[in-house]
């Protein structure tokens, strides 16, 4: 199965994602971050509409500056495709962006490609079956090449 | 008398004495990778694979605790590429 995304305005790969709280579902559109291991990353104020919980908890996340930083995380459930899995969301006071990171793609067995002028989620399945056809067709022991066009 | 809900810098700071104290040695010797869910009040953890389990775990049996949430072996739960030390200056 394909989900297709879109690239917002600064070029980044989007997806739909609809998060389930207290408050009723909200639609967002998340950026796909794979340098963002967590499932998804909201701003603050999303726990108002959300109606989060009010009793948190709260984990360090380490910057890309290597700076270690404190957020909150609630609990939420997710609901992707026809599937909905528990959540854990980190609330961001720095940033106005919404993020799906790789724990999103692990939970909802999800690859993800990004060409230039598509971006899809293709589930576990399927990309497996892609990746094994091209493992059969790739030269042995050269990564990184197009099967059937190398040196020789 | 208004309650007042403690800022995710306290919850990580009590959280962070606490795995220091009663978990890390036990935890980094047999759960590296895995997530804990440590209570900051009654100081109970709850270990599991990912960290909405250790949460769904951790709320089942304590519903109104407050959780640190720590990937075990690690100096942070979660990574992110982004960069920004704009949460330090405002001490979050």
């Amino acid at each position: 199965m394909l989900f297709v995304g879109a690239f917002d305005q600064d070029g980044n790969a989007t997806v739909r994602v609809r998060i389930n709280g207290a408050g009723g579902s909200v639609d967002y559109t998340a950026i796909v971050d794979t340098g963002f291991t967590g499932f998804i990353a909201l701003p603050m104020a999303e726990i108002v509409p959300l109606k989060l919980t009010t009793n948190p908890a709260a984990a360090n996340i380490m910057l890309g500056n290597g700076e270690i930083i404190a957020n909150l995380v609630a609990e939420a459930t997710a609901t992707f495709g026809d599937q909905t899995k528990d959540v854990s969301i980190v609330l961001d006071e720095t940033s106005n962006d919404n993020l799906v990171g790789t724990a999103f793609l692990r939970a909802f067995n999800l690859a993800f490609v990004f060409i230039d002028t598509v971006t899809v989620l293709v589930d576990k399945e399927t990309a497996l079956e892609i990746v094994a056809k091209w493992m059969e067709a790739a030269p042995p022991g050269l990564p990184n090449i197009t099967p059937g066009v190398h040196d020789e | 008398m208004t309650y007042m809900a403690p800022t995710a810098r306290e919850i990580v700071d009590r959280g962070t004495s606490i795995y220091e104290k009663k978990y890390r040695a036990e935890y980094e010797g047999k759960w590296r990778g895995r997530f804990a869910a440590i209570d900051i009040d009654s100081e109970k953890a709850y270990v599991a694979d990912y960290p909405e389990e250790a949460l769904t775990i951790a709320k089942a049996t304590e519903p109104h605790g407050i959780y640190y949430i720590v990937r075990i072996g690690s100096s942070a739960a979660f990574r992110s590429s982004r960069l920004t030390t704009h949460a330090i200056r405002r001490g979050i």
